[in-house]
């Protein structure tokens, strides 16, 4: 399994660091992180994102080299926080690559509409993404579209609506948390999840 | 704990791990918190996959009073660059880009066959018309809606929704709009043509942004946007004329795909790059090659692989 020799490359060049530099922070965190959590982190982000399986364990594989490297000249403030950073980007560049040698105009006239049942449940899952973003209390709309869309800080956020921080903070918390019981789920229904 | 708990949860930490500054505090809990257990994986990869879904900076765009620095900015990706977290120094050279248009949770294809175009009602009652042998991709996501032409011609009809921009993407360039009727059509390879026919669009090509109001009318090639004078045929399009002033053969050769049953090649590529200047009935392809074999003393010849245009 790749899981296991992705372990053990980590502890095998693990020693080697431990032995050269006993107090060096980030090769401590390097003995004590468990590994597999943080792959199973980038795993379940870049399936998230809408990618396939071998590619998610290909980023996640490559992830963790690099998220390796920059541990040993440091302990980054959060592990798995910058493991979904190196994800992201490893991410961005694939699609870039993909675009640049870029699938070319299909010229099959081969009918793609989807099958009805396949259109229904699109439908069904897009009326209650509407439904959500309407649902959501016009407050929490504009507290949600300003941090998000517009990258208004929190602090601005709550100057110019005439709320704490605090209460940003709830609006956001809420707001997503709607959207996210909206776009439910593909993958967890697909996993026979309820 | 509930699902609802835990996804409560994973909104908290989306929220602090996208913010400019970064307590180190944070950050141990955060990883704590991510540690512990798996189904708070689960639900922080999905929470953020929700935030990070792309294009944040389109709903600003106001297209009858936006800067083109402002839309520079959208096109290029750059507004969608957030300021990361502070990691440790060595960390940070790697955290230069944000989070990009992998996104795709519900993307339904319409396609249509040669000569049969199709009307699509979009769930948000926008209206698409797609011309033949072409397809779009269409996909609503929280922040925006978003459409790839992967082939063909569509006319569009896109209600208001000054929260989610409407953005039509043809490989190149992209079109963005938030509520407007206009004509989106995928020539060769690296060229499309936009015409407006109700409010304002933003066309934007590699670093290159247009805006383009009704009445008029762009062609892009590569990077380059060049606006050219509307024509009655283009308002029309679904008669099926083309008008081609000074436009490589391929264009022409692509718009007879549209109705064409028959595959068409050119295969000398100095042919296939040669101007042309005329009115040619595409939803007639034999007659609009014949026009071609006339004007361009081209030969036209039927062969089991399709039809060839040489020499």
């Amino acid at each position: 399994m790749r899981d296991v020799s992705e372990k053990s490359f980590i502890r095998h060049r693990l020693h080697e660091e431990d032995s050269a530099n006993q107090l060096d922070d980030g090769s401590s965190l390097l003995a004590n992180a468990d590994w597999h959590a943080v792959r199973h982190a980038i795993v379940a982000y870049v399936l998230r994102k809408g990618q396939p399986r071998d590619v998610a364990e290909d980023v996640a594989q490559e992830s963790l080299y690099k998220l390796v490297a920059y541990t040993r000249q440091g302990r980054p403030a959060s592990l798995y926080g910058l493991a979904l950073k190196i994800a992201g980007n490893s991410l961005i560049d694939r699609v870039r690559g993909e675009t640049r040698f870029g699938a070319p105009v299909d010229e099959t006239y081969a009918c793609e509409a989807p099958l009805p049942d396949k259109v229904a449940e699109d439908r069904q899952q897009l009326e209650r993404l509407n439904a959500a973003l309407e649902g959501i209390p016009s407050l929490r709309r504009a507290v949600l579209m300003r941090r998000r869309v517009e990258n208004q800080s929190h602090a601005r956020i709550a100057a110019e609506l005439g709320l704490s921080i605090a209460a940003v903070e709830k609006h956001i918390v809420r707001g997503l948390g709607d959207l996210r019981k909206a776009m439910a789920d593909r993958v967890a229904r697909g996993k026979g999840k309820s | 704990m509930t699902r609802e708990d835990i996804d409560s949860q994973a909104a908290f930490w989306v929220d602090r791990m996208n913010r400019p500054v970064f307590d180190p505090e944070e950050g141990v809990a955060f990883d704590r918190w991510m540690g512990s257990d798996p189904a708070h994986r689960e639900a922080y990869a999905a929470m953020s996959a929700i935030w990070e879904d792309d294009v944040p900076g389109l709903a600003r765009l106001d297209v009858s009073a936006v800067s083109p620095a402002a839309v520079a900015e959208i096109c290029t990706g750059e507004g969608r660059l957030r300021k990361t977290m502070i990691f440790a120094a060595a960390a940070v050279a790697v955290l230069a880009v944000g989070i990009g248009a992998v996104t795709r949770l519900m993307p339904h294809t319409y396609s249509s066959t040669p000569g049969a175009g199709a009307t699509i009602a979009l769930a948000d009652g926008s209206q698409v018309r797609l011309g033949g042998n072409s397809a779009i991709t269409v996909q609503y996501l929280p922040w925006h809606r978003s459409i790839e032409l992967t082939r063909g011609e569509a006319a569009f009809d896109v209600v208001r929704d000054t929260s989610r921009p409407f953005a039509v993407d043809t490989g190149g360039a992209q079109v963005v709009v938030l509520g407007t009727a206009f004509h989106v059509d995928r020539l060769g390879k690296d060229a499309m043509a936009v015409q407006v026919s109700r409010g304002a669009v933003q066309v934007c090509a590699g670093d290159r942004t247009e805006g383009l109001a009704a009445g008029q009318a762009a062609r892009i090639s590569g990077k380059v946007i060049h606006r050219v004078a509307l024509q009655e045929e283009d308002r029309n399009w679904e008669a099926g004329w083309f008008v081609a002033h000074d436009v490589p053969l391929s264009d022409l050769v692509e718009k007879l795909r549209r109705y064409s049953h028959r595959a068409i090649h050119i295969p000398d590529p100095g042919i296939s790059k040669r101007l042309i200047v005329g009115r040619f009935k595409v939803s007639e392809p034999e007659a609009a090659l014949e026009a071609v074999r006339v004007s361009y003393g081209l030969k036209v010849i039927e062969k089991s692989g399709g039809i060839f245009i040489t020499s």
